[in-house]
Parts: structure tokens; sequence; C-alpha cells
């Protein structure tokens, strides 16, 4: 057969990337938009709950948490290759910082905890299983938890009675976390079903 | 996506400031929103970026989100006046106590409204790519910031047509808003996508600017008067009146 009959639906640029052998290799532009779309949609959802809550609210805590699970699987399960994740947590904080002057704190220990979850889907077989990437955003979001909370502990170690309640908003978000994995599931099924994405 | 947002930043006020300007006006404005938290300064500049909003988009789109902002901020009342009633020794209900907070949220949508409406995704993606950013950055980063007025439109046709559909409750929210939105989102980012590959982002071929563009007497104005604006915002937080912090 062919070379370029194996090949999906390709436009243009795709075609001349692969042509030119680096196809494999580099980020093709559907990607990074989806990752964008995605960055986006992450970031105004999620800062929409947290307010709606009015602070400290572990409902909408927990619904931030869920939603931001969610799409994270979703967004793998389109684009299933090493560092979607970190990408996307870092445009994420690139947008913050750029429109809402926030995250430059949230930033680092977020990407830290993307790298991880990301070398446990790839340690446990990569992005073809939705178990591994459940298991790897499961992970990059219990570590970010981790580590916004050793953050705290840091700033905040001569009164420890204040990590107290924070801790145990953490413990209700992480609540929404494994419901948010719980459906993020669910949409897989449909978008499955939907012919969206492909098994 | 909808062909409206082509036509909404013709010949507005915003669609002739230089990107530049825009991006690091939404720097300025965003971070000098977190630091400062008078209400008196806030409101200033909530005030003065408004302005900027209504120069890039029609003043009925601009009321829409501001309704939306205050729908927002209902919300965040109840919800705070529930948990102040049900655990009494962690917050106390304030009308005022949320009214930093909105403010802040005001300034950054002023802002980003201006940015994205008056900004076309290729103006942003060439000034982002003229700065030797890399592609894997500049790609999603435009993208990003080009996507919110769509993805607001798409809500609110994915709103309209689950108000058709029958049913209620969890069942309805899921089949009727949550599962069509993703299915949206999707679509979008595959059209966003061939629409960028057919103009060549993303290819070998560096995307050259048209002509140098140079800032304009309308650029130094603008920024300027952000100058001033930020300036007198600083002020009244230090030398204006004091406000309390109001409690949670």
């Amino acid at each position: 057969m062919n070379r370029v009959d194996t090949l999906p639906l390709a436009v243009p640029g795709d075609l001349a990337a692969t042509r030119r052998g680096v196809g494999a290799s580099r980020w093709s532009t559907r990607d990074l938009v989806t990752i964008g779309v995605f960055a986006t949609v992450i970031k105004a959802s999620t800062i929409m709950v947290a307010y709606m809550g009015g602070g400290m609210n572990p409902v909408t805590l927990a619904a931030k948490n869920c939603l931001y699970v969610t799409l994270m699987i979703v967004l793998l399960h389109k684009v299933p290759r090493p560092w979607t994740m970190t990408l996307a947590v870092g445009i994420t904080s690139l947008v913050s910082l750029l429109l809402m002057g926030q995250g430059v704190l949230h930033a680092p220990g977020q990407v830290l905890a993307a790298f991880l979850g990301e070398g446990l889907i790839l340690w446990l077989g990569g992005y073809g299983k939705t178990r591994n990437i459940v298991a790897g955003v499961l992970t990059a979001e219990l570590s970010a938890k981790a580590i916004g909370l050793a953050v705290s502990w840091l700033t905040m170690r001569e009164q420890p009675a204040m990590l107290i309640p924070a801790t145990i908003f953490i413990l209700i978000g992480t609540a929404g976390t494994f419901l948010g994995a719980f459906a993020g599931v669910r949409f897989m099924k449909e978008l499955r079903h939907a012919g969206i994405i492909s098994d | 996506m909808r062909a409206s947002f082509l036509t909404e930043r013709k010949e507005t006020f915003a669609a002739g400031i230089d990107v530049r300007v825009k991006l690091l006006l939404c720097f300025c404005g965003s971070v000098v929103s977190i630091a400062l938290s008078s209400p008196l300064s806030l409101g200033f500049l909530a005030g003065c970026s408004m302005l900027l909003a209504l120069g890039a988009a029609r003043p009925l789109t601009i009321a829409r989100m501001y309704l939306f902002a205050v729908l927002m901020l209902a919300f965040a009342l109840a919800f705070s006046g529930l948990i102040s009633l049900a655990v009494p020794g962690l917050m106390h209900w304030n009308a005022f106590s949320l009214s930093v907070p909105f403010l802040r949220i005001l300034i950054s949508v002023n802002l980003l409204l201006m940015l994205a409406l008056s900004t076309p995704v290729q103006t942003l993606f060439n000034r982002l790519q003229s700065w030797k950013l890399p592609v894997w950055v500049h790609v999603p980063l435009s993208v990003a910031i080009r996507f919110v007025p769509s993805f607001i439109n798409d809500c609110a046709q994915i709103r309209d047509a689950a108000r058709l559909r029958p049913g209620a409750g969890l069942r309805r929210f899921w089949r009727g808003f949550a599962v069509p939105l993703v299915f949206r989102m999707l679509y979008s980012a595959d059209d966003l996508a061939m629409a960028a590959e057919l103009k060549g982002v993303g290819s070998a071929a560096k995307t050259r600017l048209s002509q140098k563009e140079c800032m304009t007497r309308r650029d130094a104005a603008v920024a300027a008067c952000t100058a001033l604006a930020l300036s007198a915002a600083v002020l009244m937080q230090y030398y204006g009146p004091q406000f309390r912090p109001q409690p949670m």
C-alpha cells in the first residue's frame, strides 16, 4: 500500500510534516489547538464554579475538582501522547497569569504534579488504556494537592492550627476528584458511542 | 465557529490598538488587581476597564456579561450565607465581603473581552510567533485567549437546546447540557485546528508579518492613560479612604 494511503486524514500542514519525517515526534497543530481549547475551558469553568461557591464552600470545591479531572481525562483521550497534561497545566497557568494575575505560586507545583502523573501513565504502559489515563490524572491531582499543602505548611508552620481547616477542605475536594474520575470514564463511553473518540 | 465574531471587532476603538499594548494592558491590569485590595481602587479600575471593553464589544454583550457576573455574585452570597448559618465559626456572612473578589473578576472579564473580541486570532498568533516563543506555547496560548467568546456562545446555544428537551434533574443536565457541551468543544477544537492548518500554522514555513507594525498615537495614548489609571488606583489604595477588610 502506498505510504500516503496509510496516513489518517491529513491536511497539507500535517502531510508536509510527515513527509519531512518529523510528524511523529513534533506536536501537530490539531493537538496544540485541542490543548489550548481544553486549557481555556478548564480555567474558565473552574474559576466560575469556585467564585460561585463564595469562598470556602466544600460543595463547589468538590465540583471544581470534579470538572478539572473530567476534562483532563477527556483531553488525554483526545491527545494521547506524553507531555499533553503538563502542557495543558502550563498553558492554564499562563492564561491565569496573563488574564487573572494569579498562578505564579501554584504553577510550579502543578507542573511538577502533572509530570508525576505523566510518568505514572508511561510506567503503566502508555495512553492506550483508560485505566492508565485515569490513574495518571488522579496521581497528578492528588500530588498537586499534597504539594500545595506542603507549601502551606512551609509558610504557616508557626501556626499549625490554621492548616487543619485547609486539610479538611482538601480532603473534601479529593472526593470531587474521585467523582471526576468516574464522570470522565462515563464521558469516554459517551464519546466512543458517538464515534468522536476511537478505541 | 461563529462568523459574527469576525464582524464584531471591525471598526471598534479597541481593534485599532496594537496587540502588544493590549497584552500589556491585560497583564498589568490583572497583576495590579490582585495586588490591590481597596474597593475604591478596584472600582476605579473596573470602570476604566469597562470603557476599554465598551470600545471592543456592543453594550448589549457587555450588559449580558455583567448580568452573568451579578448572578454569580448572588450565588456566592447565597452559598456563603448558608455556610455561615451551618458553621458560624468558619464564616461570618457579610453582604460586602465579596465585593473585592467581584471587582477583581470584573476587571479580568473586561480586559479579556477587550482582548478577545477586538483581536483577530491571526494577529495575536503572528505577534506571539514574532516573539520567538516555541510553537507549543504560542499556538495553545493564542487559541486559549481567542476561544473564550466561542465557548460562551456554545454554552448559550446548548443551554437553549437543553430547555427544549423533556425531563428534569441530573439526567437532563447530563444528557442535555454536559455531554453536548463536551461534544461541541471537541468539534470546535477540530474546526479551529482545520482552519489553523489550512493557514499553514505549525508548518515549517514561518509566517511573516505583512508589514512592520509600528506603534501609533492611539497606542501611545492608551498606554499613557493605562499608566495614569494604574498609578491613580495605587494612590487611592494608600492615600484614599481606608476600608477595613470585611470578615469572611
